[in-house]
């Protein structure tokens, strides 16, 4: 299939998830105000502490608080939606329609999660403004840490897909996930700093990309560039979460398809 | 040929859901798998369609294998079911937007009302949400949206269940319709032989994964169930003299007289046979429908509980 068709494609998802998120009105609006209660929580709460002394941590703990919230809310998307997607299109019986197109499964997956992206990117900006005008943390966003927030983004949506294919074998499987993805707000420093963690947990926290994620933003809005470290993680992590994710996706339909739990029709 | 299935076995934890069946379907033919709750005939579409993968044997569908190449498979053959859905918060429009723009379809509008209002529905309906859509409603549309993609194979697994007596003969009337037009190679699946004699134009008879006969709706009844019955009024008493090889019996009651035909292809001398005694009022022919034929069928093969090897 050549670019035009994928993207013809692309647009069909985008439009359809707009026209059901806004085919529930009052969830629409929660959607929208979501985002800027969370960056208003948190960027108080990060004040009061900076008054109070702060934490001496760079930049200050009400901008380490914002970014921590901006940059997880920007990657959970990915993480949670085209694993969600294809259960919820499994589950309402039309999954069928869109496995039957002369395409590879991937197509309407990725689409799937591209127009998860586009939600990502509103809850993003809506969060940038506020930070900026409201609180008067400037996020300093420069194309290089743009991009590499995608690739965060790109680092999560691999294991998004891996659910996604677990989640056509076994249902629940979501809430396992969704326990997982929670605990690395612990462990990847999204509220405080990882060193605040004991030792042990800091381990883990230095096997999630998520952590790199967030500190190479942290870095760029404090210093102006991302550490070395983060630059190579980042990449790396994020091709390997893309390549686990496509291949445990991949094993999961052929093995949906010999046991016929791909479409229950 | 343009569907070849050869020898196709499926098993689900020790059920045979398919159990060996081969059969073939011409360009532009109208195949029917009729048979029993449990029979196989979803799983047999599902592997045609490439959405389940066969334990063994192959299934070719317009000279690609399912297993081999699924996704040129799936880009000529499209599947309706009964169960087919929309999304439900989106009106008709926006969802055969959604559609067409997976399809690559570019001018669905048009031919969203024109085939939808062939089909019944109004320009109205289409502003609807499919969440207030009947069932008949939904289904019509679910024939839109395939008549949109317009594939040159379709698989119709029981696309009449649960519609209403009513529903359900328009909407074969609609399929026929489209069957005659178009020159689409279907195979229909269906437990009600009503709808499969009507539609098809030859069928094979699936019980328990496999297949026990193949053929032409009226040559199958007439092997299945090859008797047929002349019921008439006869003013004499006694029995008419009639005979013929071809007579099993001959049975009185009341004034009504029944002969059994072991042969169905002599019916016509034994009529003439009849109708020259004289004294005959009320003559019929009792047809089997292949209803009959098909619980008959399955009966004996139950009872009996031999492999009966299909005939192709
Ligand atoms: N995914 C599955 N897992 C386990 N068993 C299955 C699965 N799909 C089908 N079966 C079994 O295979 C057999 C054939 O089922 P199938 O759905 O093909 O029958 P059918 O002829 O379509 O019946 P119906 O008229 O009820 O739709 C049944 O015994 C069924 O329980
Ligand atoms: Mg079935």
């Amino acid at each position: 299939m050549d670019i035009k068709g994928y993207f013809s494609i692309l647009w069909a998802f985008v439009v359809r998830d707009w026209q059901r998120r806004w085919s529930y009105k009052l969830n629409f609006i929660a959607m929208l105000l979501y985002p800027i209660v969370w960056v208003s929580v948190f960027g108080v709460l990060g004040r009061t502490i900076d008054d109070a002394g702060g934490t001496g941590v760079p930049g200050g703990f009400s901008t380490f608080m914002v970014t921590g919230i901006i940059t997880w809310r920007f990657i959970r998307v990915g993480f949670f939606d085209s694993s969600w997607s294809i259960r919820w299109e499994q589950h309402i019986g039309t999954f069928k329609n869109i496995y039957m197109l002369p395409n590879h499964l991937m197509v309407p997956i990725s689409a799937t999660a591209l127009s998860g992206f586009t939600v990502s990117m509103l809850n993003f900006v809506e969060m940038w403004l506020v930070a900026e005008l409201v609180f008067g943390i400037s996020l300093n966003l420069t194309l290089p840490s743009f991009l590499f927030l995608v690739l965060a983004w790109l680092s999560v949506i691999g294991f998004g897909f891996a659910i996604a294919g677990i989640a056509i074998l076994y249902k629940e499987i979501q809430a396992v996930f969704t326990v997982i993805f929670f605990s690395f707000q612990f462990f990847c420093g999204v509220f405080f700093p990882v060193d605040a963690l004991p030792r042990s947990a800091q381990y883990v926290s230095r096997v999630i990309p998520i952590t790199y994620a967030l500190n190479g933003i942290r870095y760029s809005i404090t210093h102006g560039y991302i550490p070395t470290t983060d630059l190579i993680v980042m990449p790396i992590a994020g091709l390997i979460g893309l390549a686990i994710g496509l291949v445990t996706l991949q094993l999961c339909l052929k093995k949906a398809l010999k046991e016929g739990k791909l479409e229950r029709y | 040929m343009v569907i070849k299935v050869k020898n196709l076995r499926k098993e689900f934890n020790g059920t045979h859901a398919v159990d060996g069946i081969s059969f073939e379907v011409k360009q532009g033919e109208v195949f029917g798998l009729l048979g029993p709750n449990g029979a196989g005939k979803t799983t047999t579409v599902k592997i045609m369609a490439t959405m389940l993968l066969p334990d063994g044997g192959t299934a070719e569908i317009g000279g690609y294998d399912v297993v081999k190449h699924p996704q040129k498979v799936r880009g000529i053959v499209d599947v309706i079911t009964a169960r087919d859905k929309f999304y439900r918060r989106l009106n008709a429009y926006q969802n055969m937007s959604f559609f067409s723009r997976l399809y690559g379809v570019d001018d669905w509008k048009d031919k969203m009302e024109n085939y939808g209002g062939r089909l019944g529905l109004e320009k109205e309906d289409y502003q609807k949400r499919l969440g207030d859509y009947s069932t008949g409603m939904r289904q019509k549309l679910n024939l839109v949206r395939n008549l949109i993609r317009n594939t040159p194979i379709l698989f119709l697994d029981e696309p009449t269940l649960g519609l209403d007596p009513v529903s359900s003969r328009k909407f074969r009337g609609l399929l026929k319709e489209i069957m005659d037009r178009e020159e689409k190679t279907v195979v229909f699946t269906s437990h009600n032989m009503y709808e499969v004699e009507e539609l098809c134009e030859r069928i094979a008879i699936l019980n328990r994964g496999r297949i026990t006969s193949v053929g032409e709706p009226g040559a199958l009844k007439k092997r299945i169930f090859p008797k047929r019955l002349v019921e008439f009024r006869y003013m004499e008493d006694g029995l008419p003299d009639i005979d013929d090889p071809a007579i099993d019996k001959i049975e009185k009651e009341g004034r009504y007289i029944r002969v059994y035909l072991e042969d169905g292809r002599r019916l016509h001398d034994i009529i003439e046979k009849i109708m020259s005694i004289g004294r005959i009022t009320d003559l019929s022919v009792k047809e089997p429908t292949l209803e009959e034929a098909f619980i008959r069928h399955t009966e004996d093969e139950e009872r009996s509980d031999e492999k009966v090897t299909a005939w192709i």
